[in-house]
This record gives C-alpha cells, structure tokens and sequence, in this order.
C-alpha cells in the first residue's frame, strides 16, 4: 500500500508542479476497440420494413438505425435540414417537382457504388405519393401535388436508403455494418472501412439484448459495457455508487390516448375530469425519480419554448365537479399498457388511484399489443419517441402514435405561432393527455469519450437521444 | 475524508486525483463516518521545502510517507519555474478544418480539409487569393490531420496517404499523389525528426532521424518532440496512454527487433509516462532555454477551453516554465514552425464550429 501510495503521491505533487488545471487532459480520438452496449429491449428483426412490437424494441431500432443507414438529408439538433447522401437540391416554384445531387464516391457495406438508379428503387418503395426516377447523374422526385414536407420525409428512418444483396441481406451505407445477428439476443457491428465521412473509431460495436437493468449496472462496474441503459428508477442508485451518467433532452412523452371508438371515452367532461386529477407531481417525484419533467403538452419545452403555456397542474376540485357531471359507465374504463413495460405499469397503477379519487374507475391493464384495434380498453398509456429536432416531424410522430388525425400528412408550419396553434387543437378536447416529457439516461464507462458535440456522450444537456457512434473512441487505459 | 471549508481548484483537483487513484485500488473515500480508514494527506512547509505528507490510519495501524516537493522538480535560483510567457495571436480562422498553416514571406498558406489556400495581407487583413485542391480517393479518416512543409517559394502538403508539392510563382499551383512518404515533425539543426502517418488513421507508426529509425507496430503515437536537454538528449511521444519522455537507451528498444521494454521494467527501460499532457506536443527553440522546449496541449472533456503549456526537462523531469496559455476551444492541431522558433496551434471554436489558427510564440519577458 505504501508503494501505491508513494507513485500516488508522485502523481499529486508532479500534478501541484506542473499547475496544469485539469488533472486529466483531452486525447486526440484513439482508433480501435470494441463498444458493448446492454439493452433490455429484444430486437427479433432488423428489417426496415418491419415495425418491433414493443415500444422499448421500437426505441432501440430507432437508435441503432442510424449506425447501418443513411437518408439523402438529415435533420440537425436545431431542426434544419442538411445534406447527407445528397449534397444539392433544388425544386420548382410549387414544391411539386425536386432535384437532387447525390454525394460522389459513397458505397454500400458490399463496396458497391451508391447511384440515382439505386436510390430511385430504394425510394420508391417508401415515397406512396411521389415518382423517383433519374435524369443523367441526379434523381427527380415529382409529385402531383405540392411536396412542401419532402424534406422532412426523406429524413425519416423510413425513408434509408437501404440495398439487398443476392441472399436478402440488407445493405447501407451507415458508419458500421452488421456482421453478426442473433435475433433478439446479440448483435455486432463492425467498422465500415470506406465510409464516406470517415472510418469510425471504432473497429466494432456489441450489443447484447434482453439483459435487465441491474444487471447491466453490474456489467458496467465490472468493466464488461461501456454503454448501458438507466431507466429512471435506475438513475438514484447509480448516481450514489458514482456511475458516469449521459442524459439527453426529453426524448419521449408518456400521454394517455382515448379511444375515440368506446362508448366510456366519449364524454368530454370525464376526460377533461381524468387529466385534472392527476398528480403528476408526485408521479414524477416519486415513481419518475425527478426525471424528466410533468407535461401539458405534446413537445418539449426544449423544442418549442411554449410548453409552459399547457398547464399540468392538478385540480381536484373542478375534476370531481366534471366527474359528477359526466356520465360514468358502470364498469371502470380499462387503461391498457405495454405488458413488460415496468414503468409504465407503475404510472398506470397511480393514474388509477387518481382517477378514483374523482370518482372515476380505472383499472389497469398489462397488454402485449395495444395498439391494436381488436384490443378491448378505453385508454392506453403511450410512450412516444421524439423522432427529431423538427418540431413539426415530431409533433407530427406524437400526433400518429396518440392516434389523432387531426394533422395532413404533409404537416409544415411557417411560424412558432402556427405550430403552437397546431398543438393547442389536438390537446383541445382532452382525447389525448400529456404526462411527462422523459429524457433517456445512460450508465457510461470511464474510458469512453466523444468528438460529437451531439447525442451519446456529447457534454451539456442540448443533446437529443441519438447514438452516433461514429464518433465514439474508447480512451486507452492510464 | 474531511474537506476544508473553502478550496481552491489546486486542492479540488488534488482532491479528485486522489479518489479515482485510491478507487481504482478498490478504497472507496467516505465523507461520512462509515469508512473503515482514515487517509490524511496534508502538504507541508519546512526549511527543506515542500512536502506532502499521506498517513493511512486503519485501527491501531498506521502508515506513513513522505515525499519531498523537491524530488519530483526543483525550483532553484537558476531555473525559475515561471521565466517566459506564451503569446498567441490570430492568424486566420474558416468554417472548415485547418490543419496547418505557413507563412511565407508577405504571404500565408493554409491547408485545410479541401486544400492548400493562398492568402495576401491587403489593409491589414488577410485576403484569400487562390486555393488549389487536395482529395484523396478514399475521402479523409475523422480528425483528419496534415502538415505543411514552406520554403520561400515552394511548399509541401502532407495528408492521410497523399503527398502534395506545389510552386507559389509563377503560378500557384499543387500536385498531388498518393503516398505514404514521412511527414517532417521537426527540422532543428539539432534534429531532424520525421515520421509515417498511417493512412485512414490520425497517428504515426514510425519515427525516423535523419541517422536512425525507431518503429514498432504496436507502439502508435500522435506527436513527438526532440529536446536537446541540458545533459542529455530526450524524445518525447504523445501515446495513446500518454505523453512518454524516452532517453536514447529507452528508445532504441522501439526498434522493430526488441520491440518496447515494459514500462514497469526498470533495469531496460528508463522512460516515463506523463497521464496529465494530453496528444500533442512540439520542441520550440528559444534563447530563455536553451536545451530546449516542449510545448504540451492539456485540458480536460470541456470542448470550451484546451490550453497549450511550456515546459523544460531537468534531472529528465518536466518544469513548467509559463503559465497555461488557454484557448477558446478543442486544440486540433499543433505543429511546429519551419524554424520551431513559433507553433501553429489550431483551435475548434464550440460556439461557431469554426477553425482558429494562431501563431504561439515564447516571450522571455519574466
């Protein structure tokens, strides 16, 4: 001990003689290394167009999306389109007839060469209401109607410019390709060698499946992940035993969604009576952990700067005025959730106390599926990732996985107004209530560093959940 | 641990060393009176100096050491530890990366991550004539690196896998091939010190001399300096664990037969590591010490500020010789002048994205 003390000590003094302010300084990005992530979530496909079945598996596609494929724009943290495997576009006055320049020299993980012709089959299939067709080294995209949104659809995963080998396989031209699948348990990425925004730093990414969040804690303290997943309930116990932890913007809104086909959910006044008496306050101080914050509205505060405009305080005593006045059903309204979905189960248990203390009989339903149609409940707690930094792609997400149809499909607003004035109207008649506005956590090992400024990793609290690994390096061992 | 009511950043980072070291020798530090030992460390003052004082006190049992300030770098009269200052000013700053700049006579090359501009001074300001490009087929690695080599009339361009030679006059103009040729660290009289790049990387496998060649596969590095020193001559290499100072015993063992001694190995290897510099380091030549400076980046994750320090070696020990020169961003690049009387230090400025060059030159002026 005295021997470890001593080169400790050497440490310290050469540390107060030197003066430098920082005791560990910042490396150049170091190449190499393999990256092991834990997820609890099991992903069974990696097919674009196949849609997991839970939302945790949804998530985790969404973010592992980005390491395979690319769409011909992206959408940055401020919500402005920029290039990606276009470079230029241009389009004519009505919006109905684009041009696009594709980035020279990119190829897919088999080394082939991106083209318009293969960009137009890619598209195709995902663009219903439009044509892609090439003219010369540039792809067209024409539309019988205005395409005012085109940009934002192409930045969607849906829209990935996605190849398919001889044996199925699919191909992108992401930083990493998949080398390894096992559905639902393991999957490996390895480097892609000729990617055209450079070689990631890392030689490989792991990603091992189904593993239970104390369990990846564990895995993170022993040094077998560098990146593992801190659901709330997780996050106090890890800040205690000093884990490194990243946290995001809100990057999901849990909300209540009626169903506007059952009887029990057509009275306005019970669901306006439903959303005062939540105490959202102690849901988030309690169940939540402080994470995240209580909602009112749809999208963020961080995105919109109006989300303090939608109250979401509690008012008992007009709620059991609605209550009294609105017509109960004899039986209590089912609220389904996502069976295996632990929090949301919680926070279902605690909209029911609520709701009986307004008189109003919740009962709490674990569900594997409902979103389904077929699916007997009134209402249902939905958990909705916010898709991009775009307030009207997101708002637009929320607006389709809450169910309402309120928005075109070709949804762009021109001002803050406008966009706050969408929001107002689909939250006007309470079919939809806001809860809380979550952002995801993660455990980080010691040795992990970024050079993003954005997503995973990335220093500050302006930072969406995204993971662009490409730009993660594993710091060698002092 | 018991804190003092007020601490300055010195004590807080002696404070935060001291529990991530002890942490990773599995002793958790407690502020609450549940630990099974106490560590008091104090730093004492005496005739002799300073010196820093641990006691671990576990029950009845206790351990004490004593290390002397002096032993690790002494502060005498003849080499003060602060003697010159460094004095960085602006030379040209772009949305896109600068990876080295040169200037020439009344004119300043810069390369950049499309290619090598041409700027004249017009009214003061810096204007950008021409430029000329540079690509590789297999487009850049990430944090993509190069070196400009100057002379008064021509100039060379060194990037990933592709060297570029070019003419200012008549024409400005560049040719460029692929090429895995050394890139020029260092042209002192007292050494010329060169180096392989490795294509789609952003580090060196080979350190060359102009008399002797020092490789080993494994052993990559980012920078590296040679010194003069005062009673003998050191290299120093920024790894990827640290910057190591190797003496010419310690680094002939990277020569690709008997491959790098262990650190620990103390009979073969007399090289040391140093955990607190970070990637890149340079030699300047100054007459306020004259065997020699190391220039060292530093700075911790905060992509707001990195600062550039200098320091000499005495007793093979490094000595702070000015205070941290800090700027406003994520050092990138840091390569010495023609004549390393200066360094180009590039800077990743947060709040634009943009790329600020600056020339950082020794003043001897304290």
């Amino acid at each position: 001990m005295i021997h470890q003390l001593g080169r400790l000590l050497v440490g310290v003094a050469l540390l107060l003689w030197t003066a430098n302010p920082n005791a560990e300084a910042a490396r150049r990005p170091r190449y190499g290394g393999t990256l092991r992530v834990k997820t609890e979530a099991a992903l069974r496909s990696f097919q674009p167009d196949e849609r997991p079945a839970t939302a945790a598996a949804r998530d985790t596609e969404a973010r592992l999306h980005s390491l395979l494929f690319e769409q011909l724009v992206q959408i940055d943290d401020s919500g402005q389109v920029q290039p990606s495997l276009a470079v230029h576009w241009d389009h004519n006055p009505s919006m109905s007839q684009w041009s696009f320049q594709l980035r020279p020299g990119v190829r897919f993980h088999d080394g082939s060469l991106l083209t318009p012709a293969g960009v137009a089959v890619a598209l195709n299939s995902t663009l219903k209401t439009a044509q892609v067709k090439t003219s010369g080294d540039r792809l067209t995209i024409e539309s019988q109607r205005p395409l005012a949104d085109l940009l934002y659809q192409l930045a969607q995963p849906r829209a990935a410019i996605v190849s398919r080998n001889r044996d199925g396989s699919i191909l992108g031209t992401g930083p990493f390709r998949l080398a390894v699948w096992e559905p639902g348990r393991k999957a490996t990425f390895v480097a892609h060698e000729e990617y055209w925004n450079g070689r990631p730093f890392l030689d490989a990414v792991e990603i091992e499946m189904q593993r239970p969040a104390r369990e990846q804690r564990i895995d993170l303290e022993l040094g077998k992940a560098e990146v593992i997943e801190l659901p709330p309930t997780q996050l106090r116990p890890a800040v205690q035993r000093g884990l490194r932890i990243w946290t995001s913007l809100p990057s999901e809104l849990v909300a209540l969604s009626f169903r506007r086909d059952r009887p029990s959910a057509q009275d306005a006044q019970l669901r306006e009576a439903l959303a005062l008496c939540i105490d959202r306050v102690s849901i988030h101080n309690v169940l939540l952990q402080k994470q995240g914050k209580p909602a009112g509205s749809l999208l963020p505060q961080e995105l919109t700067g109006y989300a303090f405009l939608f109250p979401a305080t509690r008012n008992l005593d007009r709620a059991r005025t609605l209550a009294a006045r609105g017509r109960l059903a004899s039986q209590p309204m089912l609220l389904a959730y996502e069976a295996g979905d632990g929090l949301a189960k919680t926070i279902a248990e605690r909209l029911a106390l609520n709701g009986n203390e307004v008189g109003i009989a919740v009962r709490p339903l674990g569900m594997s599926s409902p979103a389904t149609a077929t699916a007997e409940f009134d209402l249902r707690l939905v958990r909705s990732r916010n898709v991009s930094a775009n307030t009207d792609v997101a708002l637009l997400a929320h607006a389709t996985a809450l169910g309402l149809s309120s928005l075109p499909p070709g949804f762009v607003t021109s001002s803050e107004e406008e966009l706050y004035a969408a929001e107002q109207m689909l939250l006007r008649d309470h079919w939809v209530i806001p809860l809380f506005h979550l952002p995801a956590s993660y455990g980080l090992s010691p040795n992990l560093r970024t050079a993003s400024e954005r997503g995973l990793g990335a220093r500050g609290t302006d930072s969406l959940d995204e993971w662009h690994f490409a730009d993660l390096w594993l710091e060698k061992s002092r | 641990m018991k804190r003092a009511a007020s601490r300055g950043p010195a004590l807080a980072q002696v404070e935060d060393l001291l529990e991530r070291s002890l942490a990773r020798q599995n002793v958790r530090v407690s502020r609450q009176n549940r630990a099974s030992g106490d560590l008091r460390i104090t730093l004492s003052e005496s005739r002799r100096g300073l010196s820093l004082v641990a006691e671990l006190l576990r029950g009845t049992e206790r351990k004490v050491l004593i290390v002397p300030m002096k032993e690790l770098a002494p502060a005498s009269e003849s080499s003060p530890q602060i003697k010159l200052s460094l004095d960085s000013s602006l030379l040209w700053e772009q949305e896109k990366r600068i990876l080295d700049i040169a200037l020439v006579e009344s004119r300043m090359l810069v390369l950049d991550s499309e290619g090598v501009g041409l700027l004249q001074k017009n009214d003061g300001r810096w204007e950008k004539l021409r430029s000329v490009p540079a690509a590789s087929h297999r487009g850049w690695p990430r944090d993509l690196r190069g070196r400009l080599e100057s002379k008064p009339d021509e100039f060379s361009a060194y990037l990933p896998g592709l060297v570029c030679h070019g003419r200012l006059t008549p024409e400005f103009q560049m040719d460029c091939e692929e090429s895995q040729s050394e890139w020029p660290l260092q042209t002192t009289p007292e050494a010329k010190l060169t180096a392989r790049f490795e294509a789609g990387r952003n580090h060196f496998s080979l350190l060359a001399t102009e008399t002797e060649t020092f490789f080993r596969s494994s052993t990559l590095f980012s920078s590296a300096a040679f010194l003069q020193g005062a009673a003998e001559p050191l290299w120093v290499l920024a790894h990827d664990e640290g910057v190591r100072v190797y003496d010419r015993a310690s680094l002939a063992g990277m020569t690709s037969d008997q491959g790098t001694p262990s650190a620990s190995d103390q009979r073969v290897d007399s090289s040391y590591l140093i955990t607190t510099w970070g990637s890149d380091v340079v030699a300047l030549r100054s007459p306020c010490a004259p065997a020699g400076l190391l220039l060292a980046t530093g700075g911790g994750d905060d992509p707001r500020e990195d600062f550039l320090q200098a320091f000499e070696f005495v007793n093979r020990q490094p000595t702070a010789l000015s205070a941290p020169a800090v700027f406003p961003g994520t050092l990138t690049a840091l390569w010495p002048t023609v004549t390393s009387a200066a360094a180009t230090a590039v800077v990743r400025k947060p709040a634009n994205g943009h790329y600020a060059a600056y020339r950082v030159a020794v003043a001897c002026d304290r």
